[in-house]
């Protein structure tokens, strides 16, 4: 243990003896002395002691005067001062304690109480030092809490300015950051039109709430701008936060989509508050419940993404909230409730959003209270043209010719689709990559002619009605089952110079070279040869028809 | 993988097509239409799934439209990827269907 170090302040010599000679009894004490309050200043800078005994009546500098300066340069630190004086009246008394020390002893005092009420304030010290530790370390991490909260507001910043948020279809209200509730409100476009809006409440405030908006951004944004279904961005979200998230945290959601028409909504919902959804006439069109437990409590194999439609018309709104709107509470103790709410929304036509806060906030009137309150306006209209996207295509080209052949026997025709698998492969090639699609097409084009009519001889068979539609591939299936020995094959070759792809197929059939004519457009075959032309060139028959030859420019 | 959803008032269909669609969907896809259809006055389908589709598919839609129009329904294709525009568009399949 450290010793303490006591500072005596007298200006007779003999009553500054016979305190060092006291306290020098009790171990652990040291003992410095200063002749008055001026000389008291300066040994208490230099020499920073514990505790100071002070008399109060010196030369030069009294003991208050000393006190007070002494206090006021030590701060924050606890340093006491305990006065040793003769006097007795209480005002002197008070006096001196007003002056900021924080004890006395009257002479001729008691070397008992002298000593337990050294004690006693050392210990008082000590207290306070640990106090000021801790402080410091509070500090600290609420320096890094600050920090962190900085950084949660930067995040949700950035990804809320990734949004689609014209007011012509989205209006919405949100708390402010200052310390993140959980609340997150995202709205992006498709590459199709269609308008998605993600609102949800994760369990939680601050950074445990925040981390969560990652993935879900992440997720949302990604899957949004490949125009997938509402249904699978549910699951995928549920699988990754399901991954991701500790049991206790979860996210209540609503996910919807307003296609590019603005006359369909797809919601799916889990554990939010309902939506409301109003016409042009402040009608209360309906409302979507929530179906659905909120994301990431389930796995993939209890998880519903079952969704619900509404048809909706033109300037139909709907409103969408976390409950902080309809559980803000009254100096009553009453909660605003989804009735008032709808009152709210009914009783205007336009800046319905703004009304909603304006009674939210009478209705509080003086009850002070926190303020996490997110609401969301979507109007259904149809959507404007969306900036078409300038395709950035790499230099792709592969500058070796190459060639492929593929040779189809009775079984691969019958069991699988070879089609499919073909234009995977060649999919994956870099210089195809752009044409997998379109090649698809084609090359089912293709094979299907050289299969049904060559082989199968179905060319004759008609299919003007979908009775006979229907008729035609019962009777393709019965004719594919007794194939025997029949063979397609596929030639591609690249050629790199004139960036093109010559293809042919070569059947075992009887031949086909198109049908006769196609007698209108309602008729439901004939289209193939119309599709392959349009798509290739030097579209060539030979071998009576068993032989196709075209080129596709790349 | 074709799905068919009723919305809420049961006005509208949507039928949502997954995958090459071509004539392996045939009775998967007319059963989609064909049951369910007592009430609603529109029909969707939305081909953001659908990878591509060829002369069988056509036939296809045809006879959807044939076997709706009878009772005066509308009919819309959504959400088409380039590949299924382009096929639309060389077929006049544009001019016949209201795609968007």
């Amino acid at each position: 243990m450290s010793t303490n170090k006591i500072l005596v302040v007298d200006d007779i010599a003999t009553n500054r003896t016979v305190l060092r000679q006291m306290l020098s009894r009790i171990t652990g004490y040291t003992v410095i002395e200063a002749v008055d309050g001026k000389e008291s200043i300066s040994v208490f800078k230099e020499e920073n002691p514990d505790l100071i005994l002070m008399d109060i009546n010196m030369p030069e500098m009294d003991g208050l005067q000393a006190t007070k300066l002494i206090k006021q340069s030590a701060g924050d630190d606890y340093i006491p001062i305990i006065f040793v004086t003769a006097l007795t009246e209480e005002s002197s008394l008070s006096n001196a304690l007003a002056s900021g020390g924080d004890d006395y002893v009257s002479k001729p005092f008691d070397a008992e109480v002298l000593k337990s009420k050294i004690h006693a304030h050392l210990r008082i010290r000590d207290l306070n030092k640990q106090l000021q530790a801790n402080n410091v370390e509070l500090s600290n991490v609420n320096q890094q809490l600050i920090r962190e909260h900085d950084l949660i507001e930067h995040f949700f910043k950035s990804a809320l300015e990734q949004s689609y948020l014209d007011e012509r279809f989205v209006n919405y209200h949100m708390s402010s950051m200052s310390t993140f509730n959980g609340d997150i409100f995202f709205a992006q476009r498709s590459p199709q039109g269609g308008l998605y809006i993600v609102m949800g409440d994760f369990t939680g405030h601050g950074l445990t709430a925040a981390m969560g908006t990652i993935p879900v951004a992440m997720i949302f944004f990604k899957m949004v701008i490949k125009g997938m279904a509402i249904s699978d961005i549910a699951r995928e979200l549920n699988h990754q936060l399901h991954k991701l998230l500790p049991t206790s945290m979860f996210f209540a959601a609503t996910l919807v989509e307003l296609n590019a028409q603005g006359n369909i909504l797809t919601a799916w919902k889990g554990g939010m508050p309902e939506s409301y959804w109003l016409n042009e006439n402040n009608d209360l069109k309906g409302a979507i419940q929530s179906q659905h437990m909120p994301l990431g409590i389930l796995d993939d194999g209890d998880f519903d993404d079952k969704t619900e439609i509404f048809s909706v018309e033109q300037n139909d709104k709907f409103y969408f909230y976390s409950d902080g709107v309809t559980e803000a509470i009254n100096p009553d103790g009453e909660m605003f409730g989804s009735e008032r709410l709808c009152d709210a929304l009914v009783s205007t036509s336009s800046n319905r959003i703004e009304k909603v806060l304006n009674d939210i906030s009478e209705f509080k009137s003086s009850s002070v209270q926190n303020d996490d309150i997110t609401l969301v306006e979507l109007s259904c209209h149809e959507a404007p043209e969306l900036e078409p996207v300038v395709e950035c295509i790499a230099d792709n080209r592969f500058s070796i010719p190459w060639n492929m052949s593929l040779s189809l026997s009775t079984s691969d025709m019958r069991d699988k689709d070879p089609v499919e698998e073909l234009s995977e492969t060649l999919g994956s090639l870099p210089v195809l990559q752009r044409h997998k699609g379109i090649l698809a097409a084609l090359l089912s084009e293709i094979y299907f002619n050289a299969l049904d009519y060559s082989i199968l001889e179905l060319d004759t068979v008609e299919k003007n009605n979908e009775e006979q539609f229907i008729e035609y591939y019962k009777l393709r299936d019965e004719r594919l089952n007794k194939l025997v020995d029949a063979s397609i094959t596929f030639d591609l070759s690249y050629e790199p110079v004139n960036q093109q792809l010559l293809i042919k197929i070569q059947d075992s059939g009887k031949g086909y070279q198109g049908h006769s004519s196609i007698s209108s457009d309602d008729e439901l075959h004939g289209r193939g040869l119309e599709i392959i032309s349009s798509l290739c060139e030097n579209v060539q028959f030979s071998d009576e028809g068993r032989l196709l030859s075209l080129i596709y420019r790349l | 993988m074709i799905e068919a959803k009723l919305s809420n008032d049961n006005q509208v269909l949507v039928i949502s097509i997954k995958g090459i669609f071509d004539f392996s969907m045939l009775n998967e896809f007319r059963q989609a239409y064909s049951t369910n259809v007592d009430a609603p006055v529109k029909v969707i389908i939305d081909m953001r799934d659908t990878t591509s589709i060829n002369s069988s598919a056509l036939g296809m839609l045809l006879n959807m439209q044939r076997h709706l129009k009878k009772d005066d329904r509308e009919i819309e294709i959504i959400n088409c990827n380039d590949v299924v525009k382009k096929i639309f568009n060389i077929t006049h399949f544009n001019k016949k269907f209201s795609i968007e």
